[in-house]
């Protein structure tokens, strides 16, 4: 079964080994969980760095107007994996779109009553702004100066 | 804001033209569809990014080629500005990307840099048109005006698409979801309605002013009629007013699967001697108020950013009979450059430079 691309079980990321080296990294802070739309997000993330937690795929943005809600989206596997790991701080990654702010949102109703703490970017992109054509200064600006949403 | 060179690459029917334009009027004559048109399009894109013309990008790209490019320097107060929009066919829509001083800029970054007001025979659609060509004039304006303009519209129009999205899918509608999407549109929506308001308060009392100063029928009355109920005063706060709308259309919302409550639906009513012009007004009538409407949105540039834009006035001028000619020419007189197309120079006009515009070539006469 080697060299098949899947999905990773617990953060949904495209890897050749079940669990990602990421998740089995044990050097990496369990306690962060940052959750991006994309698989692709994380290599943005990771080139700054400056973040050393874990990550979450959740597949997509919510959109409604392409069909996408919430069920379509690993929200629930999300719920689940902070009911089992009971991390600290989940970081929101999504773009600082419509689409990216209205989902940033959703989950920080959704995880907040479980009273682990919700933080989203601060952006120093402009509106519109896409993490893939953020540089790394930006990035681990943005990391740094999270803020709670 | 004086545009000192425009260079343009494959747009429209201009395969390369480089221009140097003169302080003052510059007067284009030519016939129609020799190109005098498009190259007033052409500077109302390299400040606004966008065409007075046409919503379809890939029109502006010259037949056969793969890009647009239009390029320009121009010198405003805030000093000497490179700027370039260009426009390449994609696989489904087309790309445009915009560049400030050579370096690459979004959108929103760029819109406002050098301000323009264009002029242009569809204009009477401001007053004979639907409510959403009256919001288009707004937004337009005001996208060069307030930098947190452009942003918020973009935001809560794409919110208010995703909010209908959600009312009208099959499965039932997500409370959580719905009542972010409301959160969403109360704060770019407030910035709209703000914005709006207090634009259309200073429009109107230049469009008054403007109109009086050629007609005795007025006067004319432009005024922000927001679909937000803002008081009696109309001085209401925007996101309480909002929140509080929302909360009462809610049921109807959900029930008729719209997007009922909110700027989206704004209007601007224009009246004169307190009758509705679009119903009652005569056509020289609706030609006179767009007139003073298009004046006062120079004027209210020019005060607010402390110097004139950009006039570019197509084909409207020769239309107006010799009185209404010259107290538009008067009430522009303080303009640092404009750009006046026709087919016979307007008997009024004192051009600082003429141009004669035959198949794509610009040659001066005068
Ligand atoms: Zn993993």
């Amino acid at each position: 079964m080697k060299d098949r691309v899947r999905l990773c079980s617990r953060c949904f990321s495209l890897t050749e080994e079940d669990p990602c080296t990421i998740c089995t990294d044990e050097r990496r802070d369990a306690q962060t969980i940052c959750v991006v739309a994309e698989a692709k997000d994380i290599f943005a993330v990771e080139r700054t760095s400056a973040y050393r937690g874990r990550y979450h795929v959740l597949g997509g943005l919510i959109s409604p107007m392409d069909g996408i809600g919430p069920a379509q989206l690993r929200v629930r596997e999300l719920l689940e994996r902070i009911g089992r790991e009971e991390p600290r701080e989940i970081i929101i990654a999504t773009n600082p779109n419509a689409e990216g702010e209205a989902t940033a949102l959703y989950l920080s109703r959704c995880i907040t009553p479980s009273g682990t703490a919700v933080t989203r970017l601060a952006y120093g992109l402009p509106i519109g702004g896409d993490l893939d054509y953020a540089d790394e200064v930006t990035l681990t600006r943005a990391l740094e100066g999270r803020r709670a949403l | 804001m004086l545009l000192e060179l425009l260079a343009l690459t494959d747009v429209r029917n201009y395969a390369e033209l480089e221009f140097t334009p003169v302080r003052g009027l510059n007067l284009l004559i030519g016939d129609n569809a020799q190109g005098k048109s498009n190259l007033l399009e052409a500077m109302a894109m390299l400040g606004t990014g966008r065409s007075f013309r046409t919503t379809h990008d890939r029109d502006i790209i010259r037949a056969d080629a793969g890009a647009a490019t239009i390029s320009g320097r121009a010198r405003s107060r805030a000093g000497t500005l490179q700027l370039a929009c260009s426009i390449a066919r994609g696989p489904g829509n087309v790309r445009k990307r915009y560049t400030v001083n050579g370096g690459p800029v979004r959108y929103a970054r760029y819109l406002g840099r050098a301000q323009v007001v264009t002029f242009a025979p569809r204009d009477l659609d401001v007053i004979v048109g639907p409510p959403s060509r009256r919001r288009a004039f707004l937004n337009a304006a005001l996208s060069q005006e307030r930098p947190a303009y452009y942003p918020a519209l973009a935001s809560y129009t794409r919110t208010v698409e995703q909010k209908r999205a959600l009312l009208r899918a099959p499965e039932p509608v997500d409370s959580d979801l719905l009542a972010i999407y409301d959160e969403r549109l109360v704060r770019s929506g407030a910035e709209l309605m703000s914005g709006r308001r207090s634009y259309v308060a200073v429009l109107s009392s230049e469009a008054e002013r403007a109109y009086a100063a050629w007609a005795s029928d007025g006067p004319l009355e432009v005024r922000y009629a927001p679909n937000v109920d803002l008081g009696p005063e109309g001085d209401a706060d925007p996101a309480e007013a909002f929140e509080l709308r929302l909360r009462a259309a809610r049921p109807l919302e959900r029930s008729g699967r719209r997007v009922l409550a909110g700027p989206h639906r704004d209007d601007v009513t224009i009246r004169l001697a307190g009758r509705d012009l679009s119903i009652f007004g005569s056509q020289g009538q609706q030609r006179s108020a767009v007139l003073a409407l298009k004046l006062a949105e120079y004027r209210v540039s020019a005060a607010n950013a402390g110097e004139s834009p950009l006039l570019l006035l197509d084909d409207v001028l020769s239309e107006l009979d010799s009185l209404r000619q010259s107290a538009f020419l008067a009430g522009i007189a303080d303009v640092e450059q404009a750009f006046v197309t026709a087919t016979t120079a307007p008997p009024e006009i004192a051009a600082a430079a003429t141009y004669r515009v035959v198949a794509a070539e610009l040659n001066r006469i005068g």
